[in-house]
């Protein structure tokens, strides 16, 4: 075999195995989780479960936010999404469904309410409703604000993902994950944004923390299997083509 | 000992691992195997002397378990003649997922002897006693891989060897 092929192979063979952790660690647990061992001796007594802890493991840990972002999204759940900025700051509530494709977003304070049935989303600005396209491709962190179930989409693109370490809110434990999205911005080719997500124990996302600059989003998602009615409004104008978000 | 063990680990362990995924394909697979394989190992580390290289030890007790894995689940497993597509860039998740996948195309035995002999870097004739063959099937395994890969991943990733020098 000629040089250059066997070059091309080793510089193959490298690349495919560059994508994972940076450092492993040999731990012992009896529930699989992560705790260094204290005694490697009890191995060979008592028949512990060992377990390889792959240290700054981007690829599995992307593997459990990309599935705990895709459970999430597909079951109906409560969120309340805040949005903090030198300009401005806002709260909404919301609900989602993802089997019926529904949803229901109400800006506190201001009378804005936004519905999503089917492929399309209505806004009322507190006098009247319109109606346009769904579109999902705005930046994650304004559709954990706006959209907070295509912002679960979009979590599963995320890169650079880092377990942190334990995570708690209201009734939930879980582990809280590092991570960073890009996206086409307006002012530039694709912007970086960085952000942590809490998953619980059951593999749902819970919390995600976003920052882009000076504005500080966050997203709380909770009340999971919800049931709630959300229909189109009769009286809704479209909104013309040049308009639209 | 534990504490040399521990960090041998630590040392080796990423390393070990990346020759895992290759084997399996996956990364979760490949954790699978490898601590499976360190257990083993630190069952027999006390009984390591100073010669033994804990390296070499770990790379066989990879290849063996991994051997014995495959042939349980080979059965399991559904042959697919579709192909990954080939990936455009060089030095990406992308190529490194289709480079996984193309290597998962391969049979056990051809994959096996191209991770050892081009990312282990080992001689063929070591390679031959880790997979307990000649140094011949060794070479017509490498160039079978070597050929298979070409066909997925394409010529631009993998260059054209000639014919006259597949015999050397």
């Amino acid at each position: 075999m000629n040089r250059a092929t066997e070059d091309a192979l080793r510089s193959l063979l490298r690349t495919a195995s560059a994508d994972g952790p940076e450092h492993v660690e040999f731990a012992v647990s009896a529930r699989r989780r992560r705790v260094l061992v204290p005694s490697l001796a009890a191995l060979l007594t008592a028949g512990v479960v060992a377990v390889v802890t792959m240290m700054g493991a981007t690829s599995s840990a992307q593997a459990v936010v990309a599935e705990a972002a895709q459970r999430t999204a597909s079951e109906s759940f409560r969120v309340t999404g805040t949005s903090d900025s030198p300009e401005k700051s806002m709260k909404s509530t919301g609900y989602f469904d993802p089997t019926a494709r529904t949803g229901r977003t109400v800006v506190e304070g201001t009378g804005r309410e936004t519905r999503f049935v089917g492929d399309h989303v209505y806004q009322y600005d507190g006098v009247t409703w319109t109606v346009e396209p769904r579109v999902d491709d705005q930046p994650i962190h304004k559709l954990a604000y706006t959209d907070p179930q295509a912002a679960l989409e979009q979590l599963r693109e995320a890169s650079n993902v880092q377990e942190q370490g334990p995570a708690h809110g209201e009734g939930w434990t879980g582990t809280r994950y590092s991570f960073e999205v890009a996206y086409p911005d307006s002012k530039g080719p694709v912007t970086e944004m960085t952000g942590t997500v809490d998953i619980d124990e059951q593999g749902r996302i819970r919390h995600m923390d976003m920052q882009v600059g000076d504005s500080h989003n966050v997203a709380d998602y909770f009340d999971f299997r919800a049931s709630e009615e959300v229909v189109a409004p009769a009286d809704a104008q479209p909104v013309p083509e040049g308009k639209r978000h | 000992m534990a504490h040399d063990f521990s960090a041998f680990v630590r040392h080796r362990g990423a390393h070990h691992l990346r020759t895992a995924v290759l084997l399996t394909g996956d990364w979760h697979a490949a954790e699978d195997l490898l601590q499976s394989c360190l257990v083993k190992l630190y069952r027999s580390w006390p009984r390591l002397d100073t010669a033994t290289d804990p390296d070499a030890y770990l790379r066989r007790i990879l290849v063996n378990t991994h051997r014995s894995w495959w042939r349980v689940s080979w059965r399991r497993e559904t042959p697919s003649d579709s192909m990954p597509e080939p990936a455009a860039g060089q030095d990406d998740p992308v190529l490194a997922l289709a480079v996984r996948q193309a290597l998962k195309v391969l049979p056990p035995r051809q994959r096996l002897a191209l991770v050892l002999r081009y990312f282990e870097d080992l001689p063929q004739a070591q390679v031959a006693e880790l997979m307990g063959c000649s140094v011949g099937s060794v070479k017509t395994h490498t160039h079978r891989g070597v050929r298979r890969l070409r066909e997925v991943l394409g010529e631009e990733l993998v260059p054209e060897i000639t014919e006259m020098e597949a015999k050397r």
